[in-house]
């Protein structure tokens, strides 16, 4: 993969969850090598579509397509869509106890792996290999003896899901309010992590309510959202102006 | 403070004791078919319902009381109960004004308003005392709404249809004894009916009052809501202070048709008996709500706070689909009372949902059980049940129970039971003293903290009596 | 006197349900210490009711495909060689085929601090346990039914302040279709003692068959037990089981156990706190699938202030499989500063499954923290897709929080090959 190739592209996607349409006409693409932020007041959608394009089955996709370099990414299932190079880090990780998050890391790490056609690593093997990307996001090795996210703080986490975004390289990640309930450190450690695993061969989308974390991990694009569509696209000043003026500016606009 | 004193502040006297020296046409003890023919033909009564009471009469004979419930006391002997009983009075009222002033001096003493203009602003009331209907009150009003709220006796002239269409198909009379005895002997209730789409303009209540030493009170009280209507109803309860158990054997049965809901709050004030258990009701009540319709919802909201025994189960059947039924109970017992109650929840439509939320305050030493049922039938996809029982004692002589039942036949149901237990403990009430909170005022504190998600079910006048009553019984000095 | 009618013959009463008819024919009477428990729970079991549907403790079991069986017993040893399940870390063991013992596979321990032996009415010593002490057989059919075919008991007896150096391994075997076998473990802690144990059931029929089996603990003030039992009794076999303990002050126990397949399996278990300042934590797990039916009953009584108890059962329940749980526990007069947790949790894994689950609590004193919960469900749906967004396919991931679900009991197993073994043998999928 190159610089500049499209890798998502979504266009006019409606979606709904219990009935309720959501998402109503969203366009958004996602090239190699950019860091594009979706912002937007709470229940403008940025979660849903997070979710929607993750494959969640609540959600119900009534127009619309997606494209996941080419493929259609709708008819995949979602662990499809993960081996393909698509990536969620979620907004409330789930907690799975009696599953340890060493075998978790490992065995999504495999499936991923086997998936797109890579080496599959055993415990040992994977054990170096994880502790390598944990020491990058300053976590205790600790965390790997617990069950996932059993217990884990907020800060904890997300920094999992940073961990899991670094040992599943995905194409694509896309990380709802991967900040949210972080201290200042913990912010810190996430971006860092974030902004290490940005290459010329992914995109990162970061679904945000504010633009703290864009301090750290400064965007290529900030878009809008609003009512379920993107409303305005602008570079990373807009989240500035954003964050002085509010949205009402925008929404008010829209609607008018 | 002492585990002494803090019993102290719990036990409070009965305040509505009192009895009303009032002529009363009471019916001789004894039950037979003669005696329920009379009671049928002193209501003028159609045959239909005759023979509805005949018929669980002879049902009730082949049953016998039930034994599971968690309390005790001495066989009834059913053959010393007088099966009606009512003031003496002339035999029409044309007005308010006519009903007898001593009766009505007794339900102002209970704070019941008999005259609408003294009325509490937008609740109707029809009033029982002992068998019978004595009146009830802005029925102009909710008769232009299209809301029938009268007397059962006057509904069973009045709307005979409408009667002999819901009655007894919630509570079938074979359903169980007590249910059975109350079909065969039930003397008034009230009717409610709200047509569709209707929404009743005003809370609607009945207050229940016994008063004659010898009778049993068998109410029977119907509420039926149509497409899109909706109706909050209130039912209060007292009665004299007597050293032998009276019995007071209701039933209740709501149904609910497409997008209707029923709120139904009882706030319960039997003569619970003395402090050494002598005296009291036996209050052994079936209430059951038929959630017909889809989308329709019951809700049974109970404050317990009376009542020698206790044995209620206010439950709903989830018949249509997304249909909800909820449980919101208090019941306080204190020195020899005893209580089993609970719900259940029967889950038999699609995507049906129920919450229960029960508070058991045990003191003296008295016996509170919460007994539920949540049963999920195999056609009851994506059914969903939550319930909360938590237990609070005061004093090392009571007892708590908790005895829910979960029956889960259907592979995509979610339940989930909890239930908890807590005191109010020196160690509480030093705390409260150190930041200088008196004990009476700390135990109606932490007892309206426990409450809470009950209380606020209640609509505002009988939350605010419900309080109120519980501060009474907390009532004492302090030591 | 003309011609002697020898010894009288138990009496065959008609009361006695047709299943169980066989169980006393032939059978020799033995004169030993035994034999007036022997006679008195056969008294017991002829008078005693056949347990139904109308006894509300026996409300879900259905026992009728057990009566329409009938069940002999086995007078002698099976020549078969059987598999015995191995416990690397366990020290002593003995071994039962079909309710006898088989020295050859026995390793047992006598006198000194611990004592691991087999024990019937014609050696026992003095100070043994008196079978039927918590399990009487005024109890119900099934306990009269074992006290009277009482026969070779498992005896483990640790003396005052000693520890047992290793596992302890009960192994009872069941080999032959149509019989019925009513194992018995009697365990004393002597005060400060400890030891752990594991009993272990296995079918190696999948034919009907019977078994009763009774455990008898009784933990001395300060003595330690950690008990742990797995039932694995084949397509055919009905367990109705029974286990009983008293602590004594300061006691410590610890049971766990796990059961899957049987037709129908059912464990009664009690656990009596005598003493004050006494500690219980009871794990539980059941696995049912096709037709079978597990049912659960525990009974916790707090008779003694300061005592604390945590229980933790798990079912899970597959095809047109069938879980009971019954649990009570309760707070007797005067046992204050109790504090007594237990949580039921209920994995429906297919549409045909069905739970019934009747948490108990009884409270009869004010200054305790009591709390009960219990839960019917499914996998969790937020569970499934995080576990998909990470690529594992839909049918890994179901596996994978069904073995999580099971994990958090399988994880209590004190021994750890037989914990391995567990996971090992009942869930299909093993991440790591």
């Amino acid at each position: 993969m190159s610089a500049g190739e499209v890798l998502l592209e979504v266009r006019g996607l409606h979606a709904s969850v219990a009935g309720v349409e959501i998402l109503k006409g969203l366009d958004l693409r996602l090239c190699a090598g950019e860091v594009h932020a979706i912002m937007g007041p709470n229940g403008s959608g940025k979660s849903t579509l997070s979710k929607v394009l993750a494959g969640h089955p609540s959600y119900t996709v009534s127009a619309g397509e997606v494209a996941f370099r080419g493929i259609d990414l709708l008819a995949l299932e979602p662990e499809e869509r993960a081996r393909q190079g698509l990536f969620l880090g979620f907004q409330y990780p789930v907690e799975i106890p009696g599953v340890s998050n060493a075998s978790f890391l490992r065995l999504a790490y495999n499936t991923v792996q086997a998936g797109r056609g890579g080496e599959e690593l055993d415990p040992l093997e994977f054990d170096d290999f994880v502790r390598g990307r944990m020491q990058l996001l300053e976590m205790d090795p600790g965390f790997l003896d617990r069950d996932v996210n059993e217990g884990f703080s907020g800060g904890e986490k997300k920094r999992n899901e940073i961990l899991q975004m670094a040992l599943l390289d995905p194409l694509v990640a896309i990380l709802d309010e991967a900040d949210s309930g972080l201290d200042i450190d913990a912010l810190r450690i996430v971006s860092k992590g974030i902004s290490a695993l940005r290459a010329q061969h992914n995109a990162v989308l970061l679904v945000t309510h504010y633009q703290r974390l864009l301090d750290h991990v400064v965007p290529d694009f900030v878009h809008v959202m609003s009512e379920g569509r993107i409303i305005r696209t602008g570079p990373r000043e807009l989240a500035l102006e954003l964050e002085s003026r509010g949205y009402d500016w925008l929404t008010g606009a829209a609607a008018a | 403070m002492s585990t002494a004193a803090l019993q102290s502040l719990v036990n409070q006297p009965y305040k509505h004791g009192f009895v009303t020296a009032i002529e009363s046409d009471v019916a001789p003890r004894g039950l037979s078919e003669d005696m329920i023919r009379m009671i049928s033909h002193k209501k003028q009564e159609p045959d239909w319902l005759l023979q509805f009471r005949l018929d669980a009469y002879r049902h009730w004979l082949t049953l016998a009381p039930p034994q599971w419930a968690n309390v005790r006391h001495a066989p009834i002997d059913f053959q010393d109960i007088s099966y009606y009983s009512a003031p003496k009075a002339r035999p029409k009222l044309a007005s308010m004004d006519e009903v007898d002033p001593e009766l009505r001096r007794t339900f102002e003493r209970l704070g019941v308003p008999m005259h609408e203009q003294a009325a509490l602003a937008g609740v109707a009331v029809d009033v029982i005392f002992d068998s019978v209907s004595v009146t009830t009150t802005y029925k102009a009003r909710l008769a232009e709404a299209g809301v029938i709220f009268c007397s059962f006796s006057e509904a069973v002239r009045e709307h005979p249809e409408l009667v002999r269409q819901y009655l007894g198909t919630v509570v079938p009379p074979a359903d169980n004894f007590y249910a059975a005895l109350n079909s065969a002997v039930f003397t008034d209730g009230s009717f409610c009916f709200i047509p569709r789409g209707v929404r009743c303009p005003m809370e609607l209540s009945t207050y229940f009052r016994i008063n004659t030493q010898e009778s049993g009170q068998f109410e029977r009280t119907l509420i039926v809501a149509e497409s899109d209507a909706y109706v909050s109803y209130l039912e209060g309860c007292t009665a004299p202070r007597f050293d032998t158990n009276q019995l007071h054997a209701a039933v209740v049965e709501l149904v609910a048709l497409d997008r209707a809901e029923i709120k139904y709050s009882t706030v319960q004030n039997w003569y619970a008996g003395d402090e050494n258990g002598i005296g009291g009701i036996f209050n052994f009540v079936t209430k059951r709500g038929l959630c017909w319709g889809t989308d329709s919802k019951i809700s049974w909201t109970q404050v317990e706070t009376g009542s020698a025994i206790t044995w209620k189960y206010p439950s709903c059947v989830l018949l249509g689909e997304r249909s909800v039924g909820e449980f919101y109970s208090v019941a306080l017992t204190n020195h020899h009372q005893q209580a089993d109650t609970g719900t259940k929840m029967i889950h038999l439509g699609r995507d049906t949902r129920s919450t229960i939320i029960s508070k058991g305050i045990s003191a003296g030493v008295s016996s509170n059980t919460y007994r539920g049922q949540v049963k999920v039938g195999p056609r009851a996809q994506g059914a969903r049940n939550y319930s909360q029982c938590d237990s609070m004692l005061i004093g090392a002589d009571c007892s708590a129970s908790t005895f829910p039942y979960i029956d889960v036949q259907n592979a995509s149901a979610r339940v989930e039971h909890e239930a908890s237990t807590s005191r109010i403990g020196e160690e509480q009430l030093f705390y409260f003293a150190s930041r200088g909170v008196g004990a009476e005022e700390a135990i109606s504190m932490i007892i309206n903290g426990f409450c809470r998600d009950v209380f606020t079910q209640l609509p505002m006048e009988f939350a605010v009596e419900a309080t109120k009553l519980l501060g009474l019984k907390l009532e004492g000095s302090v030591g | 006197m003309t011609g002697s009618l020898g010894r009288r013959r138990p009496n065959m009463d008609t009361h006695l349900p047709g299943f169980a008819q066989p169980l006393f024919r032939g059978l020799p009477v033995i004169d030993d210490a035994w034999a007036g428990v022997r006679e008195t729970a056969r008294k017991q079991a002829f008078a005693a009711r056949e347990p139904g549907p109308r006894e509300e403790s026996w409300r879900f079991t259905d026992l009728g495909a057990l009566y329409r069986g009938e069940f002999d017993a086995i007078l002698v040893p099976p020549a078969a060689v059987l598999e015995v399940p191995e416990l690397p870390e366990a020290g002593h063991r003995l071994v039962f085929v079909d309710g006898h013992l088989i020295p050859g596979l026995s390793r047992p321990a006598e006198g000194g601090g611990l004592e691991v032996r087999p024990v019937s009415g014609a050696d026992a010593h003095p100070g043994d346990p008196i079978p039927g002490t918590l399990v009487p057989a005024s109890r119900d059919l099934f306990a009269a039914l074992n006290l009277a075919r009482l026969a070779t008991a498992a005896l483990v007896h640790v003396r005052r302040g000693c520890a047992a150096p290793a596992p302890v391994h009960l192994v009872f075997l069941y080999s032959t279709a149509a019989h019925a076998t009513f194992p018995r473990v009697m365990v004393r802690l002597e005060p400060g003692a400890s030891c752990s144990i594991v009993e272990e059931h296995h079918a190696r029929t999948g034919q009907a068959h019977l078994c009763v089996p009774v455990t008898e603990l009784e933990l001395g003030n300060g003595a330690q037990l950690t008990y742990t039992r797995v039932l694995r009794q084949g397509a055919g076999g009905f367990s109705l089981g029974y286990c009983e303990a008293v602590l004594g002050r300061e006691a410590q126990l610890d049971v766990c156990t796990v059961s899957a397949d049987g037709r129908l399996t059912r464990l009664d278990l009690g656990v009596r706190f005598a003493g004050p300042g006494a500690r219980v934590g009871l794990d539980g797990l059941a696995k049912v699938d096709g037709n079978q039916v597990a049912d659960t009953h525990s009974r916790l009584i707090h008779g003694a202030p300061n005592c604390r108890s945590r229980q933790l059962h798990k079912c899970v329940a597959a095809g047109a499989g069938r879980v009971v749980f019954n649990g009570a526990i309760r707070v007797e007069h005067g046992a204050q500063q109790t504090d007594a947790a237990q949580q039921s949790r209920s994995l429906l894994l297919s549409p045909r499954a069905r739970v019934d689950a009747k948490p108990q609590l009884e409270i009869f004193a004010d200054d305790v923290k009591c709390a009960h919960g219990a839960t019917v469900g499914q996998l969790d749906d937020e569970q499934l897709f995080y576990l998909r967004a990470r690529g594992l396919a839909a049918p890994l991931a179901r596996e994978l929080l069904t073995y999580a679900f099971a994990a958090e009991v399988l994880r209590r197993v004190p021994v750890a090959s037989l914990r391995r073994r567990l996971e090992r043998e009942l869930l299909a999928h093993t991440p790591g």
